[in-house]
């Protein structure tokens, strides 16, 4: 797509503008604050039905229907309209957009579904560079360049992506581990009931077959909830206000092994010990400092983002780079991670005494419950209620706590008073329940463990199910990355060598070697340079900020291209140039103008020199260029269209209206010949102001001309190239004949002239003025290529005069 | 090339169709990837490939897909 014609009306800081690109490269040239921008937003607005600049963060309360339209027009009488030509259709299309239905395209119905494409990849915004993108390229740092580039690029949702999938992994891992401590609670309760220390299915099918050979059932060689009572029958008849005493007995006397002096001693001495070092850590900041470190080093270490990136901040790291430097860290606090083994040891310890406790109340509980002791139940509920507040501080990072003393932890495990409540309920359960026979144990020992199995039996299917999930997170997170690198480094590669190529053409002076590496890695983008063959290093470490300016626009330039081809051949380049210095900036002109056929550059700047060398450099046609100036709220820019100065001058003529015309010279001179002064490297009498008479310049252009003409006739002598000679002579003569007549006709462009003189001219008197300065613009022009002729300087001394296409070259060195 | 028809809309060749964005490509290939992956079942990929197709991931709408 390419634009031919633009219209604005009442829409940001303009008013009412209509620019006619005609498919061509356009330069809007501006100070700032001068409306520039707001014809980007307007045809951003018209392909997208947004403002990219309206959108993203820091632009809460920023609406487009109240901020889009003028500040004295509502939304219904803003409107962006434009002609534009699309790929494959010969005739033209129109499109415009409101500011009142935003999302509606206004075209032909029978264009619609052409345009949708380009409409399509327009709001992917490749086609868009602006300065802030620039700049916040070229002021990155090494951590977040990559990023940078990315956004340069336009591909930031592929990282956001990736960030999002990491979460996905990490959110059912947390599940996995949630599940795998439930099924570590079910367990430590199995083996309480059984008398084991340590889950063993053997030993639990023991105790199965043990109490089923008991009821005359045959032994099961699988341990199953389902198959525990499979084949035998229950040998009393079951009462609801039963209770076995004899498995109260024992769970009263399990709890009274854990009362026991011994293991009183035992968890008194753990507990301590875990204050003991607690208190040592605290006491002493660089030990605080240390196990800090070390806790967030091993959790950085198992939360690490397998592709390299930091699982705190996101920054990249190259592949496992990070998991190296964690791993040294972790072994340089090696001193902190003994004194926290043991505190980790320690307190598994407690944990473990803590669920032993309350998976005995739990099934005491449930006796007192069945007997009707309800304030005896009520008393042992608070009791397992405040060890489960015990057991989340313990899990926690905050024990000790002070609602926890050594004292309180002694009694929280062992209660002083709590045996006569035991007692109680022994005793009612004694007079409730009759004594249980051998069978009928053996039956209830079967009843208990089954509730216990069938939990146990769903909490590993539970932590099997979130296992295979956290995996297959694991896999969908693994499948994007190796897939996001694989993509992005193919396009890399793709425009890697379009990229050195540009930037070599932009540095043939001194890196026409430079080379580069561009390589997707971690949450970002390995992007290297060479540095004059000396070393390859990140851009910011060597190159200059105009060299890294230069490497962005470049790396921009060379992905749009690809991005956007056979689609969008406009280019909308919003501020980009600083600090590329002049010579450079002519390279970045030659770059668009001989580079990029076929495209359309839409350019903005506020800077004089850039927007002089687009046109000297013929990247823009002088009627492809305006000047925005003098912005008021309720008018907006002024707008000085800078066409073809001739036409201009003739519809003066054609008026009459003679002082106009000869004012429009004068101005149009000054411009032109300043331009041609800085491309011939002519010597003009310094101005400290910056102003020029037109005289000065003139001079000084004249003489640059006649001088490097001189010196080229004497090369093709030395030569003895006579076709050359030949040529140059013709060009002398011309040159010398417009000369005189200039000599006898530059008064007429005189700024001291007064006004009222004019009155005696006719456009007939003045044609002949226009006639020999038409002539003299021709002398330093290309016909061809339109550019302005400049000298080559390689070396102490010019080498050559040239026009960009080659078509005016003479030589200047002697044989 | 583009084509006029008899009803007066242009019929659209498959080259003149936008190109897919970078992300585009980068679920293509995941997509293929894990379709070829025993761990995980057609049904799963084809609920996230509805999914990306229509906007930006949500983390809790993969993570119950993942669930299931």
């Amino acid at each position: 797509m390419k634009l031919l014609e633009l219209e604005i009306l009442n829409f940001r800081g303009i008013r009412n503008l209509t620019i006619d690109p005609q498919g061509k490269n356009f330069l809007i040239y501006g100070p700032n604050g001068s409306g520039k921008s707001a014809v980007v937003d307007a045809l951003d607005f018209l392909l997208t039905g947004q403002i990219s600049r309206m959108t993203g963060k820091g632009t809460k309360d920023i609406k487009l229907k109240e901020h889009g339209p003028h500040i004295d027009y509502s939304p219904k009488d803003s409107c962006i309209s434009a002609k534009v030509q699309i790929h494959g259709i010969e005739e033209p299309i129109r499109i415009k957009r409101t500011l009142e239905s935003p999302k509606k395209l206004i075209c032909d119905d029978s264009i619609r579904e052409i345009i949708k494409p380009v409409l399509e990849l327009a709001s992917r915004g490749q086609h868009v560079l602006t300065r802030r993108e620039i700049l916040n390229y070229v002021t990155a740092d090494s951590s977040t360049r990559g990023k940078q580039i990315q956004t340069l690029l336009k591909i930031t949702d592929v990282e956001i992506t990736r960030s999002k999938l990491l979460k996905v992994k990490n959110t059912l891992k947390s599940i996995y581990e949630s599940t795998n401590s439930s099924l570590n609670t079910i367990s430590t309760s199995i083996n309480v009931n059984i008398g084991i220390n340590n889950f063993n299915e053997e030993k639990i099918l023991d105790f199965i077959n043990s109490n089923r050979r008991i009821l005359d059932g045959n032994p099961l060689k699988e341990l199953s909830s389902d198959l525990l009572k499979e084949g035998i029958e229950p040998r009393s008849i079951s009462s609801e206000n039963r209770v076995n005493t004899q498995l109260l007995k024992n769970d009263l006397d399990k709890l009274q092994s854990i009362n026991s002096e011994d293991n009183k001693a035992n968890i008194r001495e753990i507990d301590l010990e875990l204050r003991e070092l607690n208190a040592k850590i605290s006491s002493d900041h660089r030990l605080v400092d240390a196990h800090e470190h070390l806790k967030l080093t091993r959790l950085g270490l198992n939360l690490l983002d397998p592709d390299g990136g930091c699982p705190l901040c996101d920054t990249p790291w190259k592949t496992d780079e990070l998991h190296e430097h964690l791993k040294n860290k972790i072994e340089l606090l090696s001193d902190a991670a003994k004194d926290l083994d043991k505190m980790i040891s320690l307190s598994d310890d407690l944990i473990l005494e803590v669920n032993n406790v309350t998976a005995i109340l739990n099934e005491i509980i449930k006796s007192a419950d069945i007997i009707g002791l309800n304030e005896e139940s009520e008393v042992l509920k608070v009791w397992l209620n405040n060890l489960k507040i015990f057991l989340s501080v313990l899990e926690g990072e905050n024990y000790p706590d002070p609602k926890f003393s050594v004292h309180m932890v002694e009694v929280l495990l062992s209660p002083l008073n709590y045996p006569y409540i035991l007692n109680n309920i022994y005793s009612n359960a004694i007079e409730s329940s009759p004594e249980p026979s051998k069978e009928q144990t053996a039956w209830d020992n079967l009843t208990r463990l089954e509730e216990n199995l069938k939990t146990y039996e769903m909490s590993v299917k539970e932590c099997s199910k979130s296992f295979k999930s956290y995996k297959k997170g694991e896999i969908l997170y693994n499948t994007f990355v190796e897939s996001k690198n694989s993509i992005l480094n193919n396009l890399y590669l793709e425009i890697k060598d379009r990229f050195v190529e540009l930037y070599r053409q932009l540095h043939l002076d001194d890196e026409m070697n430079f080379d580069a590496e561009i390589v997707s890695e971690g949450a970002g983008v390995n992007f290297k340079v060479d540095f004059h063959g000396r070393c390859v290093n990140p851009p910011n470490a060597l190159h200059s900020e105009g060299h890294q300016d230069s490497m962005g626009i470049c790396l921009y330039l060379a992905l749009a291209e690809r991005l956007t081809q056979g689609f969008i051949d406009l280019i909308i380049l919003d501020d980009v140039m600083m600090s590329v210095d002049a010579p450079h900036r002519r390279e970045i002109c030659n770059l668009l103008a001989n580079f990029f056929k076929g495209r359309q550059f839409f350019i903005t700047t506020h800077d004089q020199t850039w927007a002089r060398q687009l046109q000297t450099e013929g990247v823009i046609q002088s009627k492809n260029r305006i000047e925005f100036s003098n912005w008021t709220i309720e008018n907006g820019p002024s707008v000085n269209i800078l066409g073809d100065i001739w036409e201009v001058i003739e519809d003066d003529l054609a008026r009459n209206d003679i002082p106009s015309a000869a004012a429009k010279l004068r101005r149009g001179s000054e411009e032109y010949f300043s331009q041609v002064c800085s491309s011939l490297h002519a010597p003009v009498r310094f101005s400290f102001s910056g102003q020029y008479e037109l005289g000065d310049l003139l001079g000084g252009a004249m003489s640059e001309y006649k001088s490097q003409l001189k010196h080229a006739k004497a090369a093709a002598q030395s030569w003895g190239n006579y076709e050359e000679l030949e040529k140059l002579k013709k060009i002398e003569d011309f040159s010398k004949d417009v000369f005189t007549r200039l000599n006898m006709e530059r008064w007429a462009v005189n700024p001291a002239l007064h006004y009222n003189q004019w009155a005696d001219f006719t456009s007939q008197d003045f044609k002949p003025v226009v006639e020999t300065f038409r002539d003299l613009f021709s002398i330093f022009q290309c016909s061809k290529c339109g550019t302005l002729i400049h000298l080559v300087i390689n070396g102490p001394q010019p080498e050559a005069v040239k026009c960009n296409c080659g078509n005016i070259n003479w030589n200047l060195k002697d044989k | 090339m583009l084509f006029l028809n008899i009803m007066g809309g242009y019929i659209i060749e498959e080259s003149l169709k936008v190109p897919k964005t970078v992300l585009e490509d980068v679920w293509d290939e995941t997509l293929t990837r894990l379709k070829e992956n025993h761990d995980f079942k057609l049904e799963a990929v084809e609920k996230i490939e509805s999914i990306v197709k229509e906007s930006m991931i949500i983390p809790e709408e993969i993570i119950d897909i993942l669930k299931d």
